[in-house]
């Protein structure tokens, strides 16, 4: 059932990843193409800053553009009567929100192998994207929270709030003037254990099946 | 004993002691405004009930409360002898339910929603789909968007319909439909009851004349209350408009009759209890000084929204 669920959200899911890919090629190609005039540790902090920024983008969007079909569609309404529980409608978001972050992981992976290897870019990248796509799967999950508390409608504008800030944070060091300050939040990654990074991912992970439950919970007594 | 007459001895069994489709129990809601004040009722097993009353008399609010839509102040509803509580996916495969208004993704054709639905129900029937969609003539790829109203109340009884649901329950289907739909609409629920006799229909409205139609039993809903319940062939027969002349009725009488109000031909009243007071309006009848005429639903439902009752 769930994947049944899903599968009406493909549609969606297919676009906003299509756009994602070529954001990312187009990123990947100039950035490149300036690397071999400017700096090459100039490209490094960039092209990963902006990897994270892609990798909230897709999830986010995704969030927003199915939703808003939803709402739109009365969709919660009209699966009501039908023998679907709440619990199933709670799981394919989740399940969404999870397949939309492993896409963006594996793909940005790809791509930047693809077309800008180097030996900075290498040594950070799974870390970089696994605390990344841990912080964009919590916020995704509490912004599904609201959005079945609330609706999608009185929820959007805290979830844009969160989008931009999840997306300025490390972000705005793009447009610092020097690659140490603009690299110093990766340098930081980079000098962070592998249990912590575990760790860290853990603590998304705990985030997200809090917020799974308590949805489910909101969606059983949520009257249609 | 053999396997064939322990299986005739459990029919009887389940005949005797069968269950009744749907009970509610003193079942409350409480809005800022509104109050749904412990309702009962219950539906047999073939049975088709209609519920009537006028706007913002809780149809609508006890229908969301038995299909789970919303949830209950107090009391308890059994929907095939089992409450929603842990049964709920099981109990909604069972029923059948036409809305008051009917919600689909308005972008997607009548094929597509009907693939997309079947998979929620384990027992739906993809060839009786087709076929209902052929009977009102919907056409599968037709966007629901460019769909009439009265085209996705047809397709909404279709989907209804064709997972052969237990229960059907249908919330004002009929309203602000034409003539002729309506008509069809019920025509179908009337066929689809008389083939199948195990299954049962709750259907409300307030439009009289189709829970006339289609109804065995009857259940008046005012003000969130039940102001009256039963077959609709005893109702009808024993609600009935006493209209006499002064003088021809004794005092005992007029005092059982409800509404009574003077009019051209001497005063009026309504009678709940037709059979009851029948021999004391005999000799009047034969003096033409009593007349005795015939109430529908409307005129019962009337009656108590006046006030008269």
């Amino acid at each position: 059932m769930i994947f049944h669920l899903f599968m009406k959200d493909l549609r969606k899911l297919v676009i906003i990843a299509v756009v994602f890919i070529l954001f990312a090629v187009i990123m990947c190609v100039t950035l490149f193409s300036e690397g071999f005039i400017d700096d090459n540790s100039y490209l490094d902090a960039t092209k990963m800053i902006l990897a994270g920024l892609l990798l909230h983008m897709l999830v986010f969007g995704n969030l927003m553009n199915v939703e808003k079909y939803e709402e739109k569609h009365n969709a919660y309404r009209m699966m009501a009567p039908f023998p679907v529980s709440a619990l199933e409608i709670v799981a394919e978001k989740f399940f969404s929100i999870l397949v939309c972050t492993v896409f963006g992981i594996v793909s940005i992976l790809v791509i930047y192998d693809l077309f800008g290897v180097d030996v900075a870019w290498q040594g950070l990248r799974i870390r970089y994207l696994v605390l990344t796509g841990a912080l964009t799967l919590s916020l995704n999950a509490i912004g599904y929270l609201g959005v079945f508390k609330y609706g999608f409608h009185r929820m959007r504008p805290a979830i844009m709030v969160v989008y931009i800030l999840a997306m300025l944070g490390p972000q705005l060091t793009v447009f610092l003037q020097q690659v140490g300050e603009r690299a110093y939040f990766l340098v930081k990654i980079a000098q962070m254990s592998v249990p912590g990074v575990i760790g860290l991912a853990g603590a998304s992970l705990v985030i997200c099946c809090a917020c799974f439950f308590a949805s489910v919970r909101v969606s059983e007594s949520r009257e249609l | 004993m053999c396997f064939v007459h322990i299986l005739c001895i459990y029919d009887i069994y389940s005949e005797v002691d069968m269950e009744p489709i749907l009970e509610i129990r003193d079942l409350k809601k409480e809005y800022r405004e509104f109050t749904l004040d412990s309702i009962s009722l219950s539906l047999d097993q073939g049975y088709i009930m209609g519920l009537i009353g006028p706007n913002g008399a809780g149809k609508t609010t006890t229908i969301k409360l038995i299909m789970n839509l919303i949830r209950a102040g107090g009391g308890e509803i059994y929907v095939f002898g089992k409450t929603y509580r842990h049964n709920e996916k099981q109990i909604k495969n069972d029923i059948g339910y036409v809305g008051e208004e009917q919600y689909f993704y308005e972008d997607r054709t009548v094929a597509w929603t009907g693939r997309f639905i079947e998979r929620f129900f384990t027992r739906w029937d993809r060839n009786a789909f087709g076929a209902y969609l052929s009977e009102f003539e919907l056409s599968g790829t037709k966007k629901i968007k460019e769909l009439s109203k009265g085209m996705r109340v047809k397709l909404s009884l279709a989907i209804a319909l064709s997972h052969d649901p237990k229960l059907i329950i249908l919330d004002e289907p009929t309203a602000g439909l034409d003539p002729v739909v309506r008509r069809d609409v019920l025509d179908l629920l009337r066929k689809v009851t008389t083939d199948n006799s195990e299954k049962s229909v709750i259907i409300s409205s307030h439009i009289t004349d189709d829970i006339t139609r289609i109804a065995d039993t009857v259940t008046f809903l005012i003000g969130g209350r039940i102001a009256l319940s039963g077959e609709k062939d005893d109702l009808l027969a024993e609600w009935k408009k006493v209209h006499f002349r002064t003088g021809a009725l004794q005092n005992e009488t007029i005092q059982s009759l409800l509404s009574v109000e003077e009019n051209v031909f001497g005063s009026s009243g309504v009678t709940s209890e037709y059979s009851s007071i029948h021999g004391m309006l005999e000799e009047g009848i034969r003096r033409d000084d009593v007349r005795v005429e015939n109430m529908g639903l409307d005129d019962i439902l009337i009656t108590f929204v006046r006030g008269g009752v």
